[in-house]
């Protein structure tokens, strides 16, 4: 499981949040996503056998969310 | 390239064009109204595009959101005929939306800005060459090379090399720390001037920096009981308004006034209310090397009305200095020579300040050999001059050596002025005195002051050293009560003592030695340095730059963050309730209170920013 925390640049109504946080969490692979919208950032946990940092990326580009910087996290 | 800059500047390109039309309709109107209509109608269209195309998408991916209420409301309104109310309401949405992405994106400044500290890369020797890789491909074992103006990408120990290290992204301390050989460095803390070769020890994920980012992220996440509160409410919230909405068509008959419901009902300000506050003063703390674990320890350091401190290392500086050298009929340089002499085999705290005394006044220890330590008294050692003892009274009382009155009347002088005091006695006679004392912090002055300021009510000391230092030490600083010569346990029994008499205790401590009492305490503080991990992990707030100064500045910012949130949910809810009841009585209608609206979004923002801005 690979743990990362995706800074987003312009996440701006927390509606929106709610929404990537429900689209990320139905990747499959994504073992869980949260979207911590006081800090901007989205935070993930997935497999890396099935899911990759660049289709998340993907998907925030889809829902029109720029990821400006990724921090790892401990892997488990 | 022109895609790219028109996705970056869309809204203002939008808002400007839309804005310009509306101003230059109200000004045409005169010669004809249809200059009014079309121009009102052009400006609605050009802003309420990309709302209704955002609205349209959420539709079908089966989302009620706020913009398909906009696009709702405006579209309604140029149907019955309302042009200016269609292009006020798209306007102001587009511009209130841009203005809060502003505003975020400052209140999350402070977090970003850790962020962009993290060190990227790291240069690593692999034999003679020097390799530049990912941070986080460093191993433990590795040799890291750093260069001026470079931040360090782990945490290690320095084996070669010497530089002034800028330790202010960690600590928030301003002056930068000298390191050479055998010292340890911290990743996030940039190299100033010199160089360094360090062997990586904690790497990566591992390193203190990166736990310090993780930590204050996720404080973002736990939220105050305040916060939990509002989301429950919010959860009802908005079906709640779509009903009344449909509800007062029914009743009314009036879609006018329905739509106005509808937009007005929208729970932007409560929604970002309480997270901009919290993460606009938790990311400024943590700059400054607070480090304040969110959630409902807000509430709970709101709610501390006495605090309580360790001493050693605390208070004072934990590295007790020898103050005083008195001689009885003999050059004190020969009394620290001696004493020095029967220290040297010595493990006791007290003779690690008697030999580096002797070192700095460059006395050289007298001869000696065969020591002796005698547990809870002193050491014996024996000499070309004679026998040599150091120690306390009843170690000269065990050896029926008595001290004259006027001896005995300068060992209570020192020690009414708080000092430790070790006896020497060379050859069964009293030669003279070695005064130690552990210095208070100068940071330490003034403190007590600053937390009643903060609304703390009680100050009280615990402590394992004797009563009289520590009256001394709490007199010096104004605490209110001490309670010395406590174990462990009994430091967390003093806790309970006062938590059962309904104080809510904050303790502040090292976080190794004073981990029970900590663990106790409703709220743990713990200094940072020798136990910045322990620290950083265990207690609620963490003083990353072990400046005991502080701790005011972090109860005070807590409660700062949790006022904020409060001003800002009650702020939002009588925003709300008062829009609504004006689109009730039909005094505020869709341009009006969408300008209320976005505004009460905006000011609830710029309120958290406040929390921005750097307080002692």
């Amino acid at each position: 499981m690979i743990n990362e925390m995706l800074m987003l640049g312009n996440l701006n109504c927390p509606t929106c949040a709610a929404k990537l946080e429900k689209a990320a969490q139905a990747l499959p692979g994504m073992k869980s996503a949260r979207v911590v919208f006081g800090a901007g950032s989205l935070n993930v946990e997935y497999d890396p056998h099935i899911l990759s940092q660049e289709k998340i990326r993907n998907l925030c580009r889809q829902m029109g969310v720029d990821v400006v910087a990724v921090v790892p996290g401990r892997n488990s | 390239m022109l895609f790219q800059w028109w996705q970056r500047n869309r809204d203002r390109v939008v808002i400007a064009i839309s804005g310009g039309l509306i101003v230059g309709a109200w000004l045409l109107r005169p010669l004809g109204v249809a200059y009014y209509l079309w121009g009102m109608t052009l400006a609605a269209v050009i802003a309420g595009y990309g709302v209704a195309k955002e609205a349209l998408q959420r539709l079908l991916a089966g989302q009620f959101s706020i913009s398909l209420l906009v696009t709702i409301a405006a579209v309604g309104a140029a149907v019955i005929g309302e042009v200016w109310e269609a292009a006020a309401v798209t306007w102001l949405y587009v511009l209130g939306g841009f203005l809060e992405g502003l505003t975020l994106a400052h209140t999350r400044s402070a977090l970003r800005g850790l962020v962009d500290l993290m060190p990227r890369v790291a240069k690593i020797k692999r034999g003679e060459e020097l390799v530049t890789v990912s941070a986080y491909e460093v191993q433990p074992g590795d040799i890291v090379v750093v260069l001026p103006g470079e931040s360090i990408p782990v945490d290690g120990k320095v084996v070669a090399g010497r530089a002034s290290v800028d330790t202010s992204s960690l600590t928030g301390e301003p002056i930068p720390a000298e390191v050479a050989v055998d010292d340890q460095v911290l990743s996030g803390t940039i190299c100033q001037g010199g160089y360094l070769e360090i062997e990586a020890e904690r790497v990566g994920v591992d390193t203190t920096f990166s736990q310090l980012v993780y930590l204050v992220a996720e404080a973002q996440e736990q939220k105050p009981k305040v916060q939990r509160t509002l989301d429950a409410f919010a959860q009802w919230y908005t079906p709640a308004v779509i009903i009344t909405a449909f509800l007062i068509y029914l009743w009314s008959q009036n879609v006018h006034l329905a739509l106005t419901f509808l937009v007005i009902g929208c729970p932007g300000a409560l929604v970002v209310a309480a997270p901009v506050a919290i993460v606009a003063g938790l990311g400024n703390s943590a700059r400054r090397g607070i480090l304040i674990k969110g959630g409902e320890r807000l509430e709970r350091i709101a709610k501390a009305d006495v605090v309580a401190f360790d001493k050693t290392g605390t208070l004072t500086q934990g590295q007790p200095k020898v103050a005083n050298v008195i001689g009885f009929a003999m050059d004190e340089e020969r009394v620290l020579s001696l004493a020095a002499a029967a220290e040297l085999r010595s493990e006791h705290h007290l003779a690690a300040a008697i030999l580096a005394a002797a070192e700095e006044q460059q006395v050289e220890p007298a001869p000696a050999d065969d020591w002796m330590i005698e547990a809870g008294l002193g050491v014996v050692a024996r000499g070309p001059d004679g026998e040599i003892l150091v120690g306390n009274r009843r170690l000269l009382h065990s050896r029926g050596i008595d001290l004259t009155p006027e001896q005995e009347n300068q060992l209570l002088e020192r020690e009414a002025a708080g000092e430790t005091v070790a006896i020497v006695a060379l050859n069964s006679k009293a030669i003279g005195l070695v005064g130690i004392t552990d210095p208070i912090k100068p940071d330490a002055y003034g403190l007590v002051q600053a937390l009643k300021r903060t609304g703390i009510k009680k100050t009280v000391m615990l402590t394992g050293d004797n009563p009289r230092a520590a009256q001394l030490v709490a007199r010096e600083l104004g605490i209110d009560e001490v309670r010395a010569g406590l174990l462990p346990e009994q430091k967390v029994e003093a806790i309970q003592d006062l938590q059962k008499s309904g104080h809510v205790v904050a303790m502040v401590g090292d976080g190794i030695n004073d981990a029970p009492a900590l663990a106790t305490a409703d709220v743990s503080i713990a200094m940072g340095t020798s136990g910045t991990r322990v620290a950083m992990e265990a207690s609620d707030i963490a003083l990353m730059g072990d400046r005991i100064g502080q701790v005011p500045t972090a109860i005070g910012i807590s409660r700062r963050i949790l006022s904020v949130v409060r001003q800002n949910v009650v702020f939002a809810v009588v925003t709300v309730l008062v829009l609504l009841a004006g689109v009730i009585m039909e005094v505020v209608h869709l341009g009006s209170g969408m300008a209320i609206h976005e505004a009460s979004v905006l000011l609830v923002t710029l309120n958290g920013m406040r929390l921005l801005r750097t307080q002692q």
